[in-house]
């Protein structure tokens, strides 16, 4: 049995054990334009937000804890808040994050859209045709660089005892 | 192993002699793990009375075999030989272009090597039911007695989590103080870079 692939629960305990109660602060900025007659105002308007500003000296996200974080790509929680709506993946001048752990994020990422794990952050033209089409899984981030081609034996031998497309024998055998 | 007692234990002890009817789902599993798994269940070998010439082999009812998953890139790598013997008789076919044609194949040549090289295995295989999805017949459904623990985990999707769970989850992304929510919008590809031609100016309209 292989081992589970993800282990997000020590991750969770760790943070939750991390996490301040705040109340709401006001540290993000949003363009608000405005038009009146033939001129047009553009505004920084505050937002409120629920964590506080990054400072210069805080270390990145993902190192803070003493046990060493090792992003997986079944970590849809993590990687999406790292993420656009369209996928891809936000710079580190932003979030902050030192730079083997962004490329571990960007690896892990791709993996996860390989997967088909972020059917609501894709771009319409991803390729899922061909053997793209059918469920993968990976072992490690790393996993995709190190391609082997497998040869193996097929068997002629086969017992097709049901159907396996949409056939009128078994739109017979159904009930209905 | 602490002695299990009780009319359970027992029931199950009895059990052990009929044959049973497993069920396992194959979404998102390893092709070889569950193979490994199913073909253990089809040669009895779960069950401590196992011998080599003991028929005590169960059924086992495999769902969703067209959700099978295999490690990154080997739909297209792993890559089936056949050779009939014949002239032109050979033929190299990556895994997926056998899924696409039909869903079960694969899964059954993954349990049937597994099954080992002797002479019952083709006995073992004949009690082995595989369904491309969820549906069934009804008289395999009726004789169906255990469900079998998945091999692999199957990872969740970014939409099967509910708005409570994305809530009680910590964030960890801090912006910088001076951050526009504009940047976290999606930008514009910045494409290839598109060379000149030789001989022609840059600015020529
Ligand atoms: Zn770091």
């Amino acid at each position: 049995m292989i081992p589970s692939i993800s282990s997000t629960a020590p991750l969770r305990q760790c943070l939750t054990l991390r996490r301040i109660s705040t109340t709401a602060l006001q540290n993000k900025w949003k363009l608000v334009e405005k038009t009146d007659g033939n001129t047009t105002t553009v505004k920084a308007v505050k937002m409120v937000d629920t964590e506080p500003p990054r400072k210069p000296e805080d270390r990145c996200a993902l190192c803070t804890c003493n046990i060493p974080i090792k992003l997986a790509y079944t970590d849809v929680l993590v990687l999406e808040q790292f993420m656009r709506p369209d996928g891809t993946v936000l710079p580190r001048q932003l979030t902050g994050i030192c730079k083997s752990q962004q490329l571990r994020l960007e690896r892990c990422v791709m993996q996860a859209h390989w997967a088909g794990l972020f059917p609501d952050r894709t771009i319409p033209e991803f390729d899922r045709a061909g053997y793209k089409r059918f469920s993968r899984y990976w072992r490690d981030d790393m996993s995709m660089y190190f391609l082997t081609e497998k040869k193996e034996t097929g068997t002629w031998y086969y017992l097709k005892r049901y159907p396996s497309k949409d056939s009128k024998t078994w739109k017979r055998l159904e009930p209905s | 192993m602490a002695t299990r007692t009780g009319r359970f234990a027992r029931a199950n002890q009895w059990l052990q002699f009929a044959r049973q009817w497993h069920l396992i789902d194959a979404n998102h599993q390893d092709v070889y793990v569950l193979g490994e798994k199913v073909a253990r269940h089809l040669a009895g070998k779960q069950k401590p009375l196992w011998h080599p010439e003991a028929d005590c082999g169960d059924h086992v009812v495999v769902v969703n075999c067209k959700d099978v998953a295999m490690e990154g890139f080997d739909w297209k790598h792993r890559i089936f030989h056949f050779d009939n013997q014949y002239p032109q008789g050979r033929a190299d076919i990556p895994a997926y272009q056998i899924h696409e044609y039909d869903p079960c194949r694969v899964i059954f040549m993954a349990i049937y090597n597994k099954l080992g090289n002797n002479l019952i295995r083709r006995k073992h295989i004949q009690r082995l039911h595989l369904f491309p999805d969820a549906k069934m017949p009804e008289y395999i459904q009726k004789n169906i007695g255990n469900l079998l623990e998945q091999v692999q985990v199957v990872p969740r999707k970014s939409t099967d989590y509910t708005a409570e769970e994305r809530a009680a989850f910590p964030r960890l992304v801090h912006f910088p103080e001076d951050h526009f929510e504009e940047w976290e919008a999606p930008i514009k590809p910045p494409g290839r870079h598109e060379k000149p031609a030789f001989g022609k100016a840059k600015d020529k309209k």
